[in-house]
């Protein structure tokens, strides 16, 4: 048996609302990709709950996606705690992933992370 | 407020399908076609000499069908069921089968539009209800019990090419 994935991205803007609606369609898993900056709290908060808001009008279950946070940007100063981001954005309780994108620190493992969940929710 | 479901069909749904694409690509006189999932998963296609990307066909199909509904939405439409792009020597007709399900036509100047509508409608009529059923008579399918276990090898294959080379940079 074959098994293919589809990566998409959406906006980053929440002014793309309807875009980002559009590759929630048919999703599976998710990867929220939270900026771990301490100034960029509003927008994380923001985002995750539209993330949620998106989900629940499509009809979507929650408890059966798959869904990691990916804490970007672990190399800066100026960050949260993994244990403040997860109070603030972790309600789901989901596994977290510290990264760094320049470096490429925690990228592929995110990715590989949630591939894996998402063959475990299948069947 | 639409429920999503998975999409499941068996392999006499699949023969099923394809038996009726091949006649409807030999009456309609199309190019390709294909049933593909509103999700952007090809399910599978009917060609005999053109045979475009398939994948990033059914993909940016069904994107373009989610914004159409979209669009529907903000005219106060309920649903607009085809999209139809017109080019210079070729056409691409996407209809909507099931609430999970389009139909991707291409073809040819030499082909006119009503004949393609009109023997594509007429496949839906026959299609629709195979995926309205296909729950129904699927529910009991599940996976083979290894293929967590198989799918999970194949990723951890996969992955340690890019993370070995990731730590040997650090």
């Amino acid at each position: 048996m074959q098994t293919r994935f589809h990566l998409y991205t959406v906006p980053g803007q929440s002014y793309y609302n309807a875009s980002r609606k559009l590759v929630l369609q048919g999703v599976d898993g998710m990867i929220f990709c939270a900026d771990s900056q301490i100034t960029r709290l509003d927008e994380n908060v923001e985002s995750y709950l539209n993330l949620w808001d998106n989900l629940m009008d499509q009809g979507d279950d929650l408890t059966k996606l798959a869904f990691i946070i990916q804490m970007n940007k672990r190399d800066l100063t100026d960050i949260f705690s993994v244990e403040d981001l997860n109070e603030l954005l972790n309600h789901t309780n989901s596994p977290v992933i510290e990264a760094c994108a320049v470096t490429g620190q925690g990228v592929f493992e995110t990715l590989k992370l949630c591939c894996k969940q998402v063959i475990a929710n299948t069947g | 407020m639409v429920k999503r479901k998975g999409l499941v069909i068996n392999d006499r749904q699949l023969d099923v399908c394809d038996d009726l694409l091949r006649k409807l690509k030999q009456v309609s006189g199309s190019t390709f076609l294909a049933l593909i999932s509103t999700s952007g998963q090809p399910i599978t296609t009917a060609s005999d000499d053109y045979h475009p990307e398939t994948l990033s066909l059914a993909s940016l199909a069904a994107s373009s069908f989610a914004a159409t509904q979209q669009l529907a939405k903000i005219l106060n439409e309920t649903e607009f069921t085809l999209l139809f792009h017109e080019g210079k020597s070729l056409n691409l007709h996407v209809s909507q089968v099931s609430e999970q399900v389009l139909l991707i036509v291409t073809f040819g100047r030499e082909t006119q539009v009503g004949k393609v509508r009109l023997y594509t409608q007429r496949a839906i009529d026959i299609l629709k209800p195979i995926f309205e059923n296909a729950d129904e008579e699927n529910d009991a399918l599940t996976m083979d019990d290894d293929y967590e276990a198989s799918a999970g090898r194949v990723i951890d294959d996969l992955f340690k090419d890019v993370e070995g080379g990731l730590n040997a940079a650090h």
